[in-house]
């Protein structure tokens, strides 16, 4: 038995991590430039697909995959603030709300773009370390939830310096505790939300190749990971990326160690009646800094 | 305009009495009259929605929640004690009603994003609950028994109760819209605190709606779950439902009724001949472009971009 809590919060810790790198784009996103990108799970769902056929049709490893994920994804992140965002921006009075709901309509057209073009049938990720497996004193781990779990660890470092230790990240940061006090001292606004939103796709992007190495996915898995999404954000404070890490790690945990005990459908409803519980009882100020 | 509304009202309740009258004398093929059938749910569905959404702005992406509950109770009932759904979605309804009013306190105070969010989650919430409860076995599916001894006259039945389902709807919503209460929705969706300074009431009108809303959406649902024949949680819980019911109303137009009965037309048309053509993801592609592009470019939808031609060419 604790044996089996040990190893259940070993592989919460490392799914914990590629939450939080999940979500971390999102509540960039949200905290710095206001808008609520719900095809974020929709993108890393993208991700993981491109991942997956570039093992399986090209014989190239996903992780291979990542040098051209990763600047595509930018690429898809800055495009999009340059033509979604700039409209919402230039005709919404209430950014957040519009955000969500156009962008809703952009998650539900790629999800059924990719069940159109990739089938709905379930994928399963096959690589070498992903179906190995390792025995770390008494706890035996996938290689799937290791590298991913580095992999998240070694992407939300990169952010986390990004936005600490580079003018622009430091900007960024700025622009989301005031942006009009941002922008008077010489805060490139539209650089900003720029790189913002290329960094934020780039790391779902990566998210979803994670994801793919843990569980199987296909097009319609994308509204739970936003759900997870959602959860975390708004656990850690929006925008608040060491709050990100923690709701990773909480949740991560949540769901690793609640399935010692717990039938997995009925984690899910949990996960479901904690975020209700978190939305009702947050008040503006409460949780988000 | 007014005029013009008003006469509006009257044309539609007549042509759908009319329809619910001639039905079963004309021979339409059954699937034509299943057609309508969808036709006519989507439109209850969108009107009801758009009560809170739609007036109050409100926006939920989980009205699912009510068409689902009402679905399984008139089903579970039908199957375990044979009552038929001609009378329970009555009760369904009130049922969803009372639903409604339970998660309306503490939902109607959270604004914006939040409310969308925590209505999706909601209904998910509600879904996995359903599929989970003991006794009712909801994963495996629930075979509801057809109000009819063949699928036309079964079709026939189901017609019936939507068309009534329908005119009961359009009447709330015509009456809402003229009414002192459905001036506090429109002055809270406006500005909430400024209606509220103005002596609204805006907790209670808020939950009002919510709960008609929510009590419109559950006997419709009681409707649909016969309809269904095999009822599955993913079917009447659906997310693309809730998606498409947002859709219908803001594509229309949310300041009336009309502008929701348009939108819900234009989807389910499109839908049916998509879905029979192409493929049902096709269909969704478009859906999803849909929204996007009309609440940036159009946030008054059809019926407001009407108005605002009829008013600059006079």
């Amino acid at each position: 038995m604790l044996n089996e809590l040990l190893q259940a919060i070993v592989s919460g810790l490392l799914l914990g991590l590629v939450y939080a790198l999940l979500s971390v784009g999102f509540s960039l996103t949200w905290g710095s430039i206001g808008i609520i990108n719900i095809s974020h799970a929709v993108l890393a769902v993208l991700g993981a697909f491109l991942g997956y056929f570039s093992i399986r049709s090209f014989s190239i490893d996903p992780l291979m995959a990542l040098i051209v994920i990763i600047p595509l994804f930018y690429f898809i992140g800055v495009s999009l603030n340059k033509t979604i965002y700039a409209v919402i921006r230039k005709r919404s009075r209430n950014i957040m709300f519009t955000s969500m709901v156009s962008l809703f309509g952009l998650a539900v057209a790629l999800e059924n773009l990719m069940r159109w073009i990739f089938k709905s049938d379930t994928r399963v990720l096959k690589t070498d370390y992903v179906l190995s497996s390792m025995k770390i004193g008494s706890v035996y781990i996938s290689g799937g939830q290791i590298v991913s779990g580095i992999l998240a660890l070694i992407s939300l470092g990169f952010v986390f310096y990004f936005l600490h230790f580079t003018y622009t990240g430091k900007s960024v940061r700025a622009f989301e505790q005031e942006p009009e006090g941002a922008a008077l001292t010489g805060v490139n606004t539209t650089k900003v939300s720029s790189v913002t939103s290329g960094i934020a796709v780039a790391t779902a992007g990566i998210a979803g190749v994670s994801l793919s190495m843990n569980f199987p996915f296909d097009a319609t898995i994308h509204m739970d990971w936003l759900i997870t999404i959602f959860l975390i954000t708004i656990l850690g404070g929006v925008g608040n990326i060491i709050g990100v890490l923690i709701g990773g790690l909480i949740i991560g945990l949540t769901v690793s160690v609640g399935a010692v005990w717990i039938p997995y459908s009925l984690i899910n409803l949990i996960m479901f009646l904690l975020l209700i519980l978190f939305l009702v009882l947050r008040r503006k100020g409460d949780l988000d800094t | 305009m007014n005029l013009l509304k008003k006469n509006g009202f009257l044309f539609v309740i007549l042509a759908i009495v009319l329809l619910l009258i001639l039905i079963p004398f004309i021979g339409l093929k059954t699937h034509i009259i299943l057609f309508l059938f969808i036709l006519m749910m989507n439109s209850s569905l969108a009107i009801g929605w758009n009560i809170l959404g739609g007036y109050a702005g409100y926006v939920s992406f989980g009205h699912v929640a009510f068409v689902g509950l009402g679905g399984y109770f008139t089903a579970v009932l039908l199957v375990e004690f044979g009552w038929s759904p001609i009378y329970t979605t009555v009760l369904a309804g009130v049922v969803a009603a009372l639903f409604a009013l339970i998660i309306g306190y503490p939902s109607l105070r959270i604004r914006g994003p939040y409310f969308s969010v925590l209505t999706l989650v909601i209904a998910l919430a509600v879904s996995a609950i359903v599929l989970n409860f003991p006794k009712i076995d909801a994963s495996s599916g629930i075979f509801v028994t057809p109000p009819g001894d063949s699928i036309h006259s079964s079709s026939i039945i189901l017609f019936e109760m939507m068309g009534i389902s329908l005119l009961i709807t359009i009447i709330v919503a015509q009456l809402i819209e003229k009414s002192k209460f459905g001036l506090g929705l429109f002055a809270i969706r406006e500005d909430e605190e400024v209606a509220s300074t103005q002596g609204v009431n805006t907790t209670k009108v808020k939950l009002a709606a919510f709960v008609i809303s929510g009590g419109l959406g559950g006997l419709i649902g009681g409707i649909f779950s016969w309809y269904q024949g095999v009822l599955y949680v993913d079917a009447i819980f659906s997310v693309k439902l809730s998606v498409m019911i947002v859709l219908m109303a803001i594509l229309g137009g949310t300041n009336s009724w009309v502008g929701a009965l348009i939108g819900a037309t234009i989807v389910t048309v499109i839908d049916r001949v998509l879905t029979l053509y192409i493929d049902s993801s096709v269909s969704q592609i478009i859906f999803g472009v849909l929204l996007l592009v009309v609440i940036l470019y159009l946030p008054g939808g059809i019926s407001g971009w009407f108005k605002d031609r009829f008013k600059s060419a006079t």
